[in-house]
C-alpha cells in the first residue's frame, strides 16, 4: 500500500439475501454492492454518485462497518500500520470508530431529541475515554466553534435548531474524535437550498485545515462536480466510471455518465441542451440483465454488451487515473458539460 | 391570451397553539391559458399552501382568511376562495377543471384499490363514463404518459409500480378529465435524475399537446428553467419576486433571487473556491423579523429602511416585479 493512500477497497460485495415463504428461506440476493475497487487518497474528497439503488450509500455503510461485507478487502491506512477492516470482528472494531466517522443525510433523524448538542457531541469523546470534566467541555465548545454554532448553545436540545445548524451539529459530532476518514452520506440533499452553500463551505474547509479524507456520497451531481477531486460513477452494484472530476464531468467516457450529466435540470433558460432520454428505469440489482448491467437502457449498446460483462479498465489513448466499464469506450465520442 | 386563474391578496393563515402562522400572506399571481407558473421557494415560504388554497384543500388549522381565487371559464367567472371547501361548487371544479399532482403519488392513490379502477372512478365521477368505455380511456391515458404495457398496468396496484411510473399513472389520472389547469406540486422531487428528465419532458409534451396551463411549484431553480414561462419567488409567505423566467435568470432584482442563483452551484461552471453562501437561516414563521423578511441576511440590507417597514411589491417594468427597496433606485433617501 503506496503511502499516500488512507483506503483501498478491493472486490467488495454486499449482497444482501431475500427471503420467501413460511420457513423464510434464502430465494436470492440483492447485490447492492457487487465487487467494487477503488481507493481513497489522503486529503482528498472521492464521490460516490448514482441513482437509487445503485449501491453508493451501502458501499459507505459497508466501509463504516455499520454493515458487513459479504466479501472483498477493505486496507484502511491506521495510525499503527494497515489493517483489513473487511476481516475485523465486532469487538476489534473500537479504533477504527475513532479514525472514521460518517455524517448522515437527515439531520432530523440523527440526532437524539432526547439528548443536549452537549450530550451528543460528547458522547463520542467519553465512550472512547478521550476527555472528562472540565477538558470535555471544553472540547465540545471549541468543536461548536469549529462547525460555526455559539458555544452557548450546547445546553439546547436539537429541536432548537434549523436544519442546518442540526447538520452542524451532525458534523461537530462525526469530528469529535479526530477521524482521518470521513464518510459524507448525501450530507446537503435533506437541507435548503440557500443553507446548502454554507454547508459545502464549511464541509471543505474542514477538510483542507484539517487534512481529512472524505467519501462523498450524493446524487446531485452539481455538488458533487464543486466539491470532489475524483468521482467514482456507480451503477446497479458495480463503478462503472472512475475519473478526477474534471475529466469525468469534461469529457465522460461512459455512456450512463453521459445521460446522467444530460439528464441535470440547468438553471439557465438560455440553455438549450439537447437531452439524452434513458428509456426505462434503474435495473433490480436481485435479478440485474446479462452483460452490461446497462445494455438495456444504452442507446450504443451492440451485441457483446448483452452477454460479456464489461471489466473496470483504462481505455486506450486514456490518461491512467481515467477508468471505465465499457466495450465500446474506444469508440464512443460522448459529451460532457465543460463550459463553452 | 386570456386568464384562466387570477389570484388576488390571497391570505391562507393556520390558528395554531403557538399563534398565527401566515403562511400565504398577501399573495398574488395570474396564470393565462396554456402557459407554465413556476412557483420557487424553500421550506416555509408557502408555495405548497397558496397551491392546495387554489383548490380549496387546506390542511386541518388552516383556511382562506381573505383574498381572491378567481377562476375564469369562457364568460364564466368562480371566486374559489369564498367557495365551502366541501360544497358542490368546488367538487365540480377540483379533478374535473384544476387537477393536481403531488411529490409522493404513493400517498395520493389509495392503497386498496387498482390504478386503473381510480383513474376510471375520476372519469366515471367527472364525465359520467360507462365502465367499458371508462377502462378505455384510462388505458389510452396510460399509454399517451409513457407506461410501458398499460393493458397489464391498469389492473396493478400503486405499489407494484416503480416511483417514476407510480408518478406516470398519478398524470394520467390527473389530465384524464382533460382539466384546463394542473398544479404539480414537487412532481419530480421524490425521483432519480434520469425518471425526473423523462417527467419534465413528458409534462411538456403534455402541456403542449392538450394546451393545458400549470402550476408548477418546486424548491428546483433548474426545474423552473427547464419548464416555466413565468417565475414567482415565494420567501416566508410573500412574493419577493416575479418576472418572466429569461428575466428572472438574467436579471434578478430581490437580494434573495440573486443570492440563491448565485449559491448553487452548476454543472459544468465550477467556481473555484468557495460558493457564495447566503448567511444565517430562515426564520421561523411565527417568528418573523421587522422590516424586510429577508434583511437579517441580506447583503444590501440598508440599516433604519430596511429593518423599518415591509417593502412593497414594486414594478421594475411591465412584467417584472420585486419586493425590495432598491428597485427602481429608491433608496434611503426618499
Amino acid at each position: 500500500m503506496t503511502d499516500n493512500l488512507i483506503l483501498d477497497v478491493r472486490g467488495l460485495k454486499k449482497h444482501f439475501p431475500t427471503y420467501k415463504g413460511f420457513l423464510r428461506r434464502i430465494v436470492g440476493y440483492v447485490r447492492a454492492v457487487d465487487g467494487v475497487n477503488f481507493v481513497v487518497r489522503k486529503n482528498e474528497i472521492l464521490g460516490l454518485v448514482g441513482e437509487s439503488g445503485c449501491g453508493k450509500t451501502t458501499t459507505a455503510r459497508t466501509i463504516a462497518r455499520a454493515l458487513d461485507p459479504t466479501a472483498g478487502e477493505m486496507l484502511f491506512m491506521a495510525d499503527d500500520g494497515v489493517v483489513d477492516i473487511a476481516k475485523l470482528k465486532r469487538d476489534q472494531l473500537y479504533p477504527i470508530r475513532r479514525e472514521i466517522q460518517m455524517i448522515f443525510q437527515d439531520p432530523y433523524s440523527s440526532l437524539n431529541p432526547r439528548m443536549t448538542v452537549k450530550q451528543i457531541i460528547a458522547e463520542p469523546l467519553k465512550v472512547h475515554r478521550m476527555a472528562t470534566g472540565a477538558k470535555l467541555e471544553s472540547r465540545v465548545a471549541s468543536l461548536l466553534d469549529m462547525v460555526g454554532l455559539r458555544p452557548e448553545y450546547m445546553e439546547r436540545y436539537p429541536h432548537a435548531f434549523s436544519g442546518g445548524q442540526r447538520q452542524r451539529i451532525g458534523i461537530a459530532r462525526a469530528l469529535s474524535l479526530n477521524p482521518r476518514l470521513v464518510l459524507c452520506d448525501e450530507p446537503v440533499s435533506a437541507l435548503d437550498m440557500s443553507v446548502q452553500a454554507q454547508i459545502l463551505n464549511l464541509l471543505q474547509e474542514l477538510q483542507e485545515t484539517l487534512g481529512l479524507s472524505y467519501v462523498f456520497v450524493a446524487h446531485d451531481l452539481s455538488v458533487v462536480e464543486h466539491v470532489t477531486n475524483r468521482v467514482a460513477v456507480m451503477y446497479v452494484g458495480k463503478i462503472v466510471e472512475l475519473a478526477p472530476t474534471e475529466a469525468l464531468f469534461g469529457k465522460p467516457r461512459h455512456p450512463y455518465t453521459e445521460a446522467l450529466l444530460s439528464s441535470v435540470p440547468v438553471p439557465d433558460p438560455e440553455l438549450t441542451l439537447e437531452k439524452i432520454m434513458l428509456l426505462g428505469e434503474v435495473a433490480d440489482p436481485s435479478n440485474p440483465p446479462t452483460g452490461c448491467h446497462f445494455h438495456p437502457r444504452c442507446r450504443y449498446a451492440e451485441d457483446r454488451c448483452r452477454t460479456d460483462t464489461p471489466s473496470l479498465r483504462v481505455p486506450a489513448g486514456e490518461a491512467d487515473t481515467h477508468s471505465v466499464a465499457c466495450h465500446l469506450a474506444e469508440k464512443l465520442e460522448l459529451n460532457g458539460v465543460a463550459a463553452e | 391570451m386570456q386568464k384562466i386563474l387570477e389570484i388576488d391578496g390571497l391570505k391562507t393563515y393556520f390558528f395554531t397553539d403557538s399563534g398565527v402562522v401566515r403562511a400565504v400572506d398577501d399573495v398574488g399571481l395570474d396564470v393565462q391559458e396554456g402557459s407554465v407558473v413556476g412557483v420557487v421557494g424553500e421550506s416555509g415560504c408557502g408555495k405548497t399552501v397558496m397551491a392546495r388554497s387554489i383548490l380549496n384543500i387546506i390542511e386541518k388549522g388552516g383556511r382562506i382568511v381573505s383574498g381572491r381565487i378567481v377562476y375564469h371559464k369562457g364568460a364564466e367567472t368562480v371566486d374559489i376562495a369564498s367557495l365551502k371547501p366541501t360544497g358542490a361548487a368546488i367538487k365540480r371544479i377540483r379533478g374535473r377543471e384544476i387537477a393536481m399532482i403531488f411529490q409522493e403519488p404513493m400517498t395520493s392513490f389509495s392503497p386498496v384499490y387498482t390504478i386503473g379502477n381510480q383513474i376510471m372512478e375520476m372519469l366515471m365521477v367527472h364525465r359520467r363514463l360507462g365502465a367499458t368505455e371508462a377502462r378505455r380511456m384510462a388505458t389510452e391515458m396510460l399509454t399517451r404518459v409513457g407506461m410501458s404495457k398499460p393493458e397489464q398496468r391498469i389492473d396493478e396496484y400503486p405499489h407494484q409500480l416503480s416511483g417514476g411510473m407510480r408518478q406516470r399513472a398519478m398524470i394520467a389520472m390527473a389530465l384524464s378529465c382533460d382539466p384546463r389547469l394542473l398544479i404539480a406540486d414537487e412532481p419530480t422531487t421524490a425521483l432519480d435524475v434520469t425518471i425526473q428528465s423523462q417527467i419534465i419532458e413528458l409534462l411538456k409534451r403534455l402541456q403542449q399537446e392538450l394546451s393545458t396551463s400549470i402550476i408548477m411549484i418546486t424548491h428546483d431553480l433548474g426545474v423552473i428553467a427547464e419548464i416555466a414561462d413565468e417565475v414567482v419567488v415565494m420567501y416566508l409567505g410573500k412574493v419577493v419576486e416575479q418576472a418572466p423566467v429569461r428575466k428572472l435568470f438574467r436579471d434578478p432584482l430581490h437580494p434573495y433571487t440573486s443570492a440563491l442563483l448565485r449559491s448553487i452551484p452548476r454543472l459544468g461552471r465550477k467556481v473555484e473556491g468557495r460558493l457564495p453562501s447566503i448567511k444565517g437561516t430562515i426564520p421561523d414563521v411565527r417568528d418573523l423579523p421587522p422590516g424586510c423578511y429577508f434583511h437579517p441576511r441580506c447583503e444590501s440590507f440598508i440599516p433604519g429602511v430596511c429593518d423599518a417597514a415591509l417593502p412593497e411589491l414594486r414594478a421594475a417594468d411591465d412584467d417584472h416585479r420585486a419586493r425590495c427597496v432598491l428597485v427602481n433606485g429608491v433608496n434611503a433617501d426618499d
